[in-house]
């Protein structure tokens, strides 16, 4: 039982790692990160395995740890039209952290991928009991949704 | 890897994996079900630490957040509950009485009930019985007999009370005690008297068995193993730091991933919600209890224990406030002394004044604590509760009970979110 109380777990310690080059996560202490680390779910996905798809309730946001994801929407006819593709260090999804809106995009898996997955719930949980990182991480968000939504428009006008 | 695979091979291993899920979830479900009617007995400490530590959490995480190492959190935090549990455990070392305590207690008891009795059915000075006697007594009879059965003094507890009252009054027995115990024997050899056509003299003195010590001994260190288990778990799942919850979910498909979370976070409020609130609720109960008690007369000690007694016997529905009452009217009944702050609720008044408290504290409890501190966390039908309370006492006793609510408000959250959210994800 003490082993499991103070051995730090490695995985974890990638964990940390990762989060550390996220964007977002920038402006955080490394125990912040470590804190951050214990409410994070890993996953695995298979090539061509959805993450999750458009319509659906968002309440996660992913950040790539290995692997590759492209964010597709479909036309009329039901062809997929790729927005986007997120490499390792990566996120998605993070719209999710703000309301339970329904996705606007589906991602799918191109290459096996390992994927950590950020509960909206868990993280304002966590974000409410540290105001400063809160506003840090809401900061950060901010500032990657302004990025792309300019990116966005810059895209409109060339159509 | 899949990559390398037909399509044909891809669709046999979706159907060997399917295969191997379920037989998986069914061998669970079938070691679930046989380790939960095997170690039963375990169960209930086991929730009792899980339900402490779910309620400790948000103060772990607030000093995690403060600074304070998770460890050193945690210890604080078992230091305060073992420090809380010490005092509880001296309070109720001086209110549980000692071998000579408990004989007053029940030669007190014996007598004051049959005293009470008798006055309230008309048939104490040779009377023969008044309307209320009339009316109830042939039904209520074979009941106080068994009560007064069951405070009978063994044949060796009668030696070791005439011994101390041979002892002299300074070390030994309580003179009223004494004359008590007089009485409840003129009232057995009364009996014999009264009762004793066919029935032996053995019979008719009544002296029970004594007590099986070694058994009670046996049965009581059985117990305090069993619940070491409660501050085992406690420990074990703060510093688990949310890895249980994460190794469940990650036994989830991916497919069903978010919904999982979702629906464990709707739980998770419910529940928080109900504990909280309930444990509020539970301590405000308790605190009026005590106060009330003061008021009429009770000594602080007594209105503490029954505070206590009261105020945790209320998180069960219904029965809750029984178990108030019966306590409070069973100290009315062996009450002496009361000097009661308030004028109207000395001697025979108390039991009255008991009835009242008991009603006044369910008034404000339904008129103001549950409606302002549980609001709708409890949103259950009062038929579902009833059965449910009965449901959990036959299969779990005194905890299942007290569990009753909780778990079947469990239930409607993940039937009712369950629902919701898989047609959101589009599962059905």
């Amino acid at each position: 039982m003490w082993s499991a109380v103070f051995n730090r777990d490695e995985r974890e310690d990638g964990v940390v790692a990762l989060l550390r080059r996220v964007p977002v996560f920038n402006g955080l202490s490394r125990r912040e990160i470590a804190m951050l680390g214990e409410i994070s779910h890993c996953r695995t996905y298979e090539p061509g395995e959805y993450i999750f798809r458009k319509g659906q309730p968002g309440a996660a946001m992913f950040v790539v740890s290995r692997g590759l994801v492209r964010i597709v929407d479909h036309d009329l006819d039901g062809s997929g039209v790729e927005l986007a593709q997120v490499e390792e260090e990566g996120f998605f999804g993070e719209l999710a952290l703000l309301d339970d809106a329904p996705r606007s995009a589906s991602a799918q898996a191109v290459r096996s991928s390992e994927i950590h997955a950020f509960f909206r719930v868990d993280l304002e949980n966590f974000l409410a009991g540290m105001p400063q990182a809160g506003l840090q991480v809401y900061r950060g968000l901010a500032h990657v949704i302004g990025e792309r939504l300019r990116a966005t428009n810059v895209q409109l006008l060339n159509i | 890897m899949s990559s390398f695979l037909t399509s044909e091979e891809e669709r046999a291993r979706k159907v060997r994996r399917r295969v191997v899920f379920t037989l998986a979830a069914a061998t669970v479900t079938v070691l679930a079900v046989f380790f939960l009617l095997t170690l039963r007995r375990l169960i209930l400490p086991v929730l009792i630490g899980s339900l402490f530590a779910y309620i400790c959490r948000p103060l772990i995480a607030y000093l995690r957040h403060r600074g304070m190492p998770g460890s050193m959190a945690i210890f604080t935090l078992f230091a305060g509950f073992c420090l809380l549990l010490y005092t509880l455990i001296s309070l109720g070392a001086r209110v549980i009485p000692d071998k000579k305590g408990e004989l007053e207690l029940q030669i007190r008891a014996r007598y004051k009930l049959n005293q009470r009795y008798e006055k309230i059915m008309g048939l104490d000075h040779d009377r023969d019985g008044n309307i209320i006697y009339a009316a109830i007594g042939r039904e209520v009879a074979p009941l106080m007999a068994s009560i007064d059965r069951a405070l009978m003094l063994s044949a060796a507890d009668h030696k070791l009370v005439v011994a101390m009252h041979r002892q002299g009054e300074g070390a030994g027995f309580v003179e009223r005690y004494w004359q008590y115990h007089l009485q409840n024997r003129k009232r057995d050899r009364g009996r014999i008297v009264t009762t004793g056509k066919g029935q032996s003299v053995r019979q008719g003195i009544l002296f029970l068995p004594g007590p099986e010590r070694s058994g009670i001994l046996f049965s009581v260190l059985d117990a305090v193993s069993l619940w070491l288990l409660t501050p085992l778990v406690f420990l074990i799942l703060l510093f688990d730091h949310g890895r249980l919850r994460k190794g469940m979910v990650r036994l989830v498909p991916n497919r069903y991933f978010e919904l999982t979370l979702t629906v464990s976070a709707r739980i998770n409020q419910a529940l928080g919600r109900y504990l909280r609130g309930t444990a509020l609720e539970c301590f405000l109960v308790g605190t009026s209890f005590f106060f009330c008690f003061v008021l009429i007369g009770l000594d602080l000690k007594w209105a503490a224990t029954i505070g206590i007694v009261a105020g945790l016997a209320n998180a069960i529905p219904f029965l809750g406030p029984a178990i108030g009452l019966a306590v409070g009217l069973l100290y009315a009944i062996m009450a002496e002394d009361v000097h009661p702050i308030l004028p109207f609720s000395a001697g025979d008044d108390l039991l009255l004044a008991v009835v009242a408290v008991v009603a006044l504290v369910q008034l404000i409890d339904n008129a103001l604590f549950q409606p302002y501190i549980l609001g709708g966390a409890v949103d259950l039908h009062p038929l579902a509760v009833t059965i449910g309370v009965i449901g959990g006492a036959i299969l779990f006793g005194f905890g299942g009970m007290l569990l009753a609510v909780p778990v079947m408000m469990i239930f409607r959250v993940i039937v009712s979110t369950l629902f919701e959210q898989m047609r959101a994800y589009q599962i059905i």
